[in-house]
């Protein structure tokens, strides 16, 4: 699946999650404050730096934007034919402006940049380390009342379990197409036909979820407060380094846009 | 209903890093009213080749033919063919999803756009097969019910389907020893009573020659044994290749054989390894 | 020595909307020695596995004492310390794995703990060393094989050092590879590490492993010895809707025809062995 997981030894793999959550927050909110050609192409030009470093296949980051960039082409048309500004053709009353098209391009930039900074985060960042950091993240929150080891611990269940659900769609599709349960027809049928897999899927899910809890309970599980980890995230030097660098760019990027 | 497999091989996500051959080259014919274990260790492709019996998969290589008919995907005498077949697969409870007994038995053949008499009669059928009188259970929630008693909806679902062929996957998985016995009781009243094919995927090896009269082992997705279920079971060889073990009485009797004893090692129940052991003891001179 | 597990009087009763109250344990007496390897048998609804989470408090008796290394399961406060010497392995090998790797989830009973970092890395590499998954660590749980994450699952379970493990049906779901893995590493658990086990199966080969067999039927223990000793009754085996062993029924049936074979004979070995030296 693109953008999932790949374990590696690279710099970018090695940094502190949190590190990389705050450096792709920053990443992800830039493309709205640059509004320059320059600054956009040095964003873009620093993301495929970071994807090189952390040894990305170009090809797989480009599977990533694949869904994202035909919804942004969509509307890229949107923009183009409905933005006020000089015509550049014009077919009847409707004309092509040439800021719809920079807007629209612009579109598309933001869109398939968002996708990938994501997906750089997460191909470099096991689920587990995801989680251990934006827990560690928020948890000053725990101060208010918000239970963020609980729900920590509700998010990486759900990921381990993804593929396990995953699995066992399919074969209670294959069950129910054996039954003769047919996903064609008229659409009302289509969704009908959904109906022998979701409702085996709830049950079972429960099912797993009663089993589960008591399983996490014989093993000592009561909450998340005094709770320790396997894994302890260490702020280094790396850190401050990405940090410092990406801030510097930041600035750069921002700054550019006003020259 | 013949059902004959030329070539079969399957191979899944074909062309991607995750390509997996899971059958090569499987030649296997099977005769109407026949009683064939299919047995192997996980990822040897039995649950592929169960589908591919089943017509739910088309093979990517190789030929199936039910009857005259070569297995194509969208063709109507298809179609019409793989009805004919029935397929459950492992916890089979699992599939289970209406709110009553009757309507769960119901879904197979409603779909067939059979008329309702003929639904109706053919539930009552399946659930009197089973052990689940329909007075008592046609109205009640499957999921009130027990583990056994689901397994056994889930069964009489797909034998209202009056199948002329019944592919069962691991059919006594997870059950107690009565459970065991009680199923495989009823699969054998269900082929006399209707003559159909049965294949029963499986690797309780110990139980399965109550149920069948022959055997093909799966290994690495290559058939690696086919014959009389008994002799398939006394060959500790070929069991051992594929991972498997034969059953305690015959790892018995082939110990004696060894030591020079006069035995036949492929009484494969506990009872006729009995009596072939106090055969021999006798031949050998032993006194009661 | 004072018994690990004493167990007075306890009795279970479920209340379902229906009214009619179920007893799934009728009065248990039992006394659980360290070291010691039981196994517990019994058909669907005998109450083994209800029987089992009373073991380490996940039930609470509706009357009746279960005591755990001197801690009473219904005191709260003891609670947490009792999990931890009595663990727990489960039927379902899914639904035990909460973590995305191995080695997290071996190391998310610790985590609960409050072990501190370091040591827990060391527990979690001797755990998983011990039942043979050394190089899986960062493997994640959809890629393992039923055996192997029913192995996780007890590295799980043994990282906490617990003085018992009960083990509820953890072969039914797996293929005969898995389940004798899990068999070898159950069975040397008892012997090389000592650890108290308690063993509940449908399988008697399995059952026959143990030192120790009680039978159960509709909540009350109604055998408890030796496993030879439970097995020179095959009538009463069989109306709970029990089997023998294979090799157990055979030499039941030859000593019933006249074979003068002695009486606790369980595996193919011995059996062979006796036979050839009798007509010799």
């Amino acid at each position: 699946m693109p953008g999932m997981y790949v374990p590696d030894e690279t710099v970018v793999h090695r940094l502190d999650p949190r590190a990389k959550l705050a450096v792709a927050l920053v990443l992800m909110v830039l493309p709205f404050y640059a509004p320059s050609v320059a600054g956009g192409l040095l964003l873009a030009a620093f993301v495929i730096g970071i994807a090189l470093l952390a040894k990305v296949p170009l090809l797989s980051l480009l599977r990533t934007i694949y869904t994202i960039f035909w919804i942004g082409f969509v509307m890229f048309f949107f923009y183009a034919f409905t933005t006020p500004g000089e015509p550049l053709v014009s077919v009847g009353s409707i004309s092509v402006t040439l800021s719809g098209l920079l807007a629209g391009g612009v579109l598309i930039y933001r869109l398939c940049l968002l996708v990938v900074i994501s997906s750089l985060l997460t191909y470099t960042t096991s689920p587990g380390q995801l989680a251990h950091g934006l827990e560690a993240t928020l948890s000053p929150l725990t101060q208010i009342g918000l239970p963020v080891p609980e729900v920590s611990m509700v998010m990486t269940i759900a990921l381990r379990f993804v593929p396990t659900i995953s699995d066992q769609v399919d074969r209670i599709m294959t069950a129910q197409r054996a039954r003769g349960a047919d996903p064609t027809g008229n659409p009302l049928e289509r969704v009908q036909s959904w109906v022998p897999v979701f409702v085996p899927i709830f049950v079972l899910a429960f099912q797993r979820a009663e089993q589960l809890a008591t399983a996490m309970e014989a093993r000592g599980y009561r909450g998340g407060s005094q709770r320790t980890s396997l894994r302890q995230l260490h702020l280094s030097w790396h850190d401050a380094v990405a940090a410092l660098v990406t801030a510097g760019m930041a600035l750069v990027v921002v700054g550019a846009s006003y020259l | 209903m013949h059902i004959e497999l030329l070539g079969v091989s399957h191979t899944y996500n074909a062309g991607t890093p995750l390509s997996h051959m899971a059958l090569h080259g499987i030649d296997l014919a099977i005769s109407p009213g026949e009683r064939i274990g299919i047995l192997g260790p996980t990822g040897s492709g039995k649950s592929t080749l169960a589908q591919i019996l089943a017509g739910l998969l088309v093979p990517t290589a190789g030929k199936v033919r039910l009857d005259d008919v070569v297995l194509r995907t969208r063709s109507s005498r298809t179609r019409s063919r793989r009805r004919r077949i029935g397929l459950a697969l492992q916890y089979p409870e699992e599939q289970i999803f209406e709110q009553t007994v009757f309507r769960e038995v119901a879904f197979g053949p409603k779909r067939l756009r059979l008329p309702r008499a003929e639904v109706e009669q053919r539930v009552h059928w399946a659930l009197n097969r089973v052990g689940l009188p329909p007075e008592t259970f046609a109205h009640r929630s499957p999921f009130t019910l027990s583990g056994g008693e689901m397994r056994r909806v889930a069964l009489a679902s797909v034998l209202s389907l009056r199948p002329d062929v019944l592919i069962l996957d691991e059919p006594t998985a997870g059950l107690d020893p009565s459970g065991r016995r009680e199923l495989l009781d009823l699969v054998n009243e269900l082929h006399s009573e209707t003559q159909c094919t049965l294949v029963i995927v499986s690797h309780d090896l110990g139980q399965i020659v109550r149920v069948v009269d022959r055997a093909a082992i799966l290994n690495a997705g290559q058939i690696i044994a086919d014959g009389p279920v008994r002799a398939v079971l006394s060959d500790r060889q070929t069991l051992a290749n594929a991972g498997l073990s034969a059953p305690a009485p015959v790892v018995l009797l082939h110990r004696l054989e060894a030591a020079g004893w006069p035995v036949q090692t492929d009484r494969v129940l506990p009872e006729e390894a009995a009596a072939e052991i106090y055969r021999a003891w006798q031949a050998r001179g032993g006194r009661p | 020595m004072q018994p690990l597990i004493r167990i007075r009087a306890l009795r279970h009763t479920y209340v379902f909307d229906a009214g009619v109250p179920i007893a799934a344990l009728d009065g248990i007496d039992l006394d659980l020695h360290h070291g010691e390897f039981v196994g517990i048998v019994g058909p669907n609804g005998s109450g083994k596995s209800t029987l089992a989470q009373h073991l380490n408090g996940l039930l609470m008796p509706t009357s009746g004492e279960v005591w755990v290394s001197g801690m009473l399961t219904a005191e709260p406060r003891d609670r947490w310390r009792i999990r931890q010497q009595v663990g727990m392995v489960f039927q379902n090998p899914d639904s035990q794995l909460v973590a995305s790797t191995v080695e997290e989830d071996v190391a998310f009973g610790l985590e609960n703990l409050g072990v501190p970092p370091a040591e827990i890395r060391a527990r979690v590499d001797a755990a998983l060393d011990a039942v043979g998954l050394a190089g899986y660590a960062t493997r994640p749980p959809y890629l393992l094989s039923g055996g192997q994450k029913q192995l996780v699952a007890i590295a799980g379970v043994l990282a906490m050092q617990p003085a018992c493990i009960v083990f509820d049906e953890p072969t039914s779901m797996l293929d005969p590879s898995g389940r004798e893995r899990v068999l070898d590493t159950i069975k040397m658990l008892n012997t090389e590490h000592e650890t108290t086990t308690i063993l509940i199966t449908q399988s008697m080969e399995e059952a026959a492993l143990a030192g120790r067999l009680l039978v159960m039927h509709r909540g009350r223990i109604v055998a408890d010895g030796p496993p030879t000793r439970i097995f020179a009754e095959p009538a009463r085996l069989r109306s709970l809707g029990l089997d023998l062993p294979p090799v157990v029924e055979i030499a039941h049936r030859l000593v019933g025809w006249g074979v003068p074979l002695p009486p606790d004979l369980q595996t193919v070995d011995d059996m062979a062995r006796v036979l050839c030296t009798l007509s010799s």
